[in-house]
């Protein structure tokens, strides 16, 4: 039974993680309908430019922030190079894009900082916190869940209550309506990318140092993940990306704890396609179908 | 005094124009009505005319200023607002939503209290809306997705009005209730409206002037209440 | 009309079966070394073809499917005595149980895949690609965990053993089995089944209208592509790496592949060839330039492992913004240029 609480707790706080990196993927793919590959690998370059700046500056709270607005600035670069037509095209061109983006960013990576492992430390301590007796999380899982509800609540305050919000959900549902109310649309979508950046850079600076470390290819397994709950809540719901990461976590936090953690990507797999093949709008669909 | 002036419009997809020297002129406070075919290229017009389909000759000039050159999202702040044909509402958000969409590009600090006030007045103006408040865009009937696309454009307080066949696919109750409520809106407030239309009866009683279209030429323009009585016209392009 | 083509091809099959053994009997052991290598790239890019640009289904795990090839082929190949080697009848039907195993394995796949559009399928791809070290190391009584699978040194035939290198024997098995591949992909392109693949892409309801299902062609299509990634992985592990561990068909794997069928233009066999081999070929210059550049043997190194590997992505987005269009068909024309700037760059040294 305690294993039992342990791992449901851990599978939330993992799933807080593959959540956000959803919410990336969400947030560009309903604008767009463009499923940005590069989105792991944009994280971890942010991470990486957070790690030099604590290594460089001792504090890990200028390199944390420094990530988040590495990712937004990557965000917005990306949109507005190789991706700035990428939505106009069929559906082939902007994933050969973003795989083409991304194992340019990796080798960039690999040749700036190296092929093996970086140390990047964690915001707070990895040991496990007791409650009656019951180890359950650490103070960096808490913050872990405490940092990503506050992203999510700002991003569901911003997309309801703000004016932004409101454009940039109408942008996502009917752009030419959009234009035609004095909506700026391209500053909208290219927003967009700068939010996904910065989420996806936050999910990796949350997920490197508790998992397999930093290292360029640290997010491709994070971003299967990612891609899996997305695709749980339909690729085009927030609140459905959100569930999915949750979702996701807990799966993978059972499999991996009643199964062995070889099996934790077979099982996301299987989960995938499970999804795919059983429910295949996904759990929390809008309107759109899945023939993009 | 004009408040939209267009001059010698061509506009097209690609290389084959639609429209061909295309001239209207709407007086502050008018109704023209936009009469023709299926095909006829009214809605092309009004697309040209708020910059959705590219223009390649011509000018458009708003309350004096020359917008031939401005880009889709510059219009509206600039007060020319469009509803295009079925209405544009958008699905998936509410009718209060729908409605402050009209103000959205509204910025700076009175912009919120403004855009609230425009749309309680629209809510007031259509009271069925009022109480679909909440509803979402597709929840809709048409009649009261018409009201809402109406609405959300009075809510930018529009200097002309663009409109694209607000009849389509409605009840002749609905239709005659929602062109007697634009007549009104241009006696009490002025408006000037832009009216496409193949409701040819209900559009010229409520329409000042008219012009009939046919394969992107004007063919035929006037008084609405002379075309009305102009058999010939009548026979030959209104069908009826 | 079929028949004319099929003895075009034959011949032309023939006569560069002839070439191909004329070169390897001409050419040292490094360099028959390499031709294994693009032996295995060819196969599978002429599979990945198939599936990309005749049938329009996008593949980011082919790379898994090759390592089924390999593991596959280890596995016949260690059922054997430990350390005798593998005669030349053992390793045939070690190519053919890895092309077979992983036909198997793509009939799985492509059942799924016939169900995905666009990202979705991209997406469940790159899963699958991601699944490979999992399952070798929690099958690793079976499957050799991270170390993978050793495979047993190939044997030279009697008859031919006084005339050719081992590395020779290599290297006619593995072109002589890419020039297969090629020849029945090119046929099967251009028969009927051929037709009806192309027919899908282009337009699925008109497709079904037609009386086709379009979901037995694609799985069809992904089966033979998957056999076609068999066959190169198994060479890939038996003939040039000479183990099959998942660290050899990680994410780039697949991506070197998407490039190659990128780069040659989506569609033609012709084109698998000529992508496969720029994709290597200038993996190789760059790494070449690179140990010129007098830097210390770590940064060599560095830059010599990851800077090809960012020239194909870069190449990868240029081809893509530059045939906005669409990649179907087009890019075939790129190809003889890209090759010529290759040979100009190449000459300088």
């Amino acid at each position: 039974m305690d294993r039992f609480v342990f791992l449901t707790v851990n599978g939330v706080a993992l799933g807080a993680i593959y959540a956000s990196v959803a919410i990336a993927l969400v947030i560009i793919f309903r604008t767009t309908r463009v499923l940005n590959f590069a989105q792991g690998a944009m994280a971890v370059a942010s991470a990486y430019g957070g790690m030099a700046v604590i290594e460089y500056s001792g504090s890990y709270w200028l390199g944390f922030t420094t990530a988040l607005v590495l990712g937004g600035a990557l965000g917005a670069a990306a949109r507005l190079t190789v991706f700035r037509s990428a939505d106009r095209q069929g559906h082939l061109n902007p994933i050969v894009i973003g795989i083409g983006l991304l194992i340019v960013i990796e080798s960039a990576l690999a040749i700036a900082f190296g092929p093996t492992e970086r140390h990047l430390s964690t915001a707070f301590s990895r040991d496990l916190l007791h409650l009656g007796g019951t180890a359950l999380l650490s103070r960096q899982d808490l913050f872990t869940l405490l940092a990503v509800g506050v992203v999510m609540s700002l991003l569901a305050w911003t997309l309801t209550r703000t004016r932004i919000g409101l454009q940039m959900r109408a942008t996502a549902f009917n752009p030419v309506v959009a234009r035609l109310h004095g909506i700026k649309v391209g500053h909208i979508l290219t927003l967009g990318w700068v939010i996904a950046g910065v989420v996806g850079a936050l999910a990796a600076m949350l997920v490197v140092p508790t998992g397999l470390g930093l290292f360029p290819q640290a997010m491709d397994l994070v971003f299967v993940l990612g891609f899996t709950s997305a695709v749980i809540g339909g690729l085009d719901s927030l609140s459905g990306a959100m569930i999915g990461g949750v979702a996701t976590g807990l799966a993978l936090s059972y499999a991996s704890g009643y199964l062995g953690s070889e099996l934790t990507y077979v099982a996301a797999f299987v989960l995938l396609l499970g999804v795919l093949l059983l429910k295949p709008a996904g759990l929390f669909a809008g309107t759109t179908a899945r023939s993009v | 005094m004009n408040t939209l002036t267009v001059t010698a419009l061509e506009a097209g997809y690609g290389n084959a124009p639609v429209l061909h020297d295309f001239s209207v002129d709407l007086p502050a406070g008018t109704i023209t009505a936009v009469l023709g075919a299926n095909g006829a290229g009214k809605s092309t017009l009004l697309k040209a005319i708020s910059g959705l389909v590219p223009r390649t000759a011509g000018s458009v000039v708003l309350d004096g200023e020359d917008v031939s050159a401005l880009p889709v999202e510059q219009l509206m702040p600039r007060g020319l607002a469009h509803v295009p044909e079925g209405g544009g509402i958008i699905r998936e958000l509410t009718v209060t939503e729908n409605l402050r969409l009209g103000g959205s590009w509204r910025r700076g600090a009175t912009a919120r209290r403004t855009t609230e006030l425009a749309v309680a007045e629209v809510l007031d103006l259509f009271p069925g809306l009022a109480k679909r408040r909440e509803a979402l865009g597709h929840q809709l009937s048409g009649g009261e997705r018409q009201m809402a696309a109406l609405g959300r454009a009075l809510v930018s307080r529009p200097k002309a009005l663009l409109l694209d066949e607000p009849s389509l696919g409605l009840a002749p109750s609905v239709v005659a209730q929602l062109l007697a409520q634009l007549a009104q809106l241009r006696d009490d407030t002025g408006l000037t409206v832009l009216l496409v239309e193949q409701n040819v009866g209900s559009a010229l009683a409520i329409a000042d002037s008219a012009l009939v279209v046919a394969l992107g030429r004007v063919v035929a323009r006037g008084a609405a209440s002379e075309l009305r009585g102009d058999e010939a016209i009548r026979h030959a392009y209104l069908g009826y | 009309m079929l028949q004319i083509k099929l003895v075009r091809h034959g011949l032309l099959t023939l006569a560069a079966a002839a070439v191909v053994a004329l070169l390897v009997l001409q050419s040292e052991d490094v360099s028959n070394f390499e031709y294994i290598q693009v032996a295995a790239y060819v196969c599978a890019a002429a599979g990945l073809t198939l599936l990309i640009g005749v049938n329009g289904q996008l593949s980011l795990g082919h790379a898994a499917l090759m390592a089924v090839g390999a593991y596959s082929a280890a596995l016949y190949l260690r059922s054997g005595s430990e350390d005798s080697l593998a005669s030349a009848g053992d390793l045939f039907v070690a190519l053919l149980v890895g092309s077979v195993t992983a036909a198997v394995v793509g009939i799985a796949v492509g059942a799924v895949a016939a169900r995905l559009r666009g990202p979705y399928l991209a997406g469940a791809t790159l899963a699958l690609g991601a699944c490979v070290v999992g399952v070798t190391t929690y099958f690793d009584h079976l499957l050799g965990g991270d170390q993978g699978l050793t495979m047993p040194l190939t044997e030279v035939p009697a008859p031919l053993s006084a005339a050719l290198t081992s590395y020779q024997w290599s290297a006619l098995v593995s072109l002589g089995t890419a020039l297969l591949v090629l020849f029945l992909l090119t046929n099967l392109k251009y028969s009927p089944v051929g037709r009806e693949m192309a027919a899908v892409r282009d337009h699925e309801v008109a497709a079904q209208l037609c009386g086709l299902s379009v979901a037995r062609v694609q799985i069809n299509t992904f089966v033979v592509s998957s056999a076609a990634a068999g066959a190169g992985g198994a060479i890939l592990g038996v003939l040039y790496l000479q183990i099959a561990s998942p660290g050899a068909f990680t994410l780039f794997l697949s991506i070197y592949l998407l490039a190659a069928v990128v780069i040659g233009g989506l569609g033609s066999m012709r084109g698998a060839v000529i992508g496969t081999v720029i994709v290597l070929y200038f993996g190789r210059l760059i790494e070449d330039r690179v140990a010129h550049l007098g830097l210390s043997t770590a940064q060599t190194d560095r830059l010599a492992a990851h800077l090809p590997l960012a020239a194909f992505g870069v190449l990868l987005i240029v081809v893509m913004l530059a045939v906005p269009g669409g990649i179907q068909g087009t890019l075939g024309r790129i190809a003889p240029r890209l090759l010529q700037l290759m040979e100009t760059v190449g000459g300088k040294k």
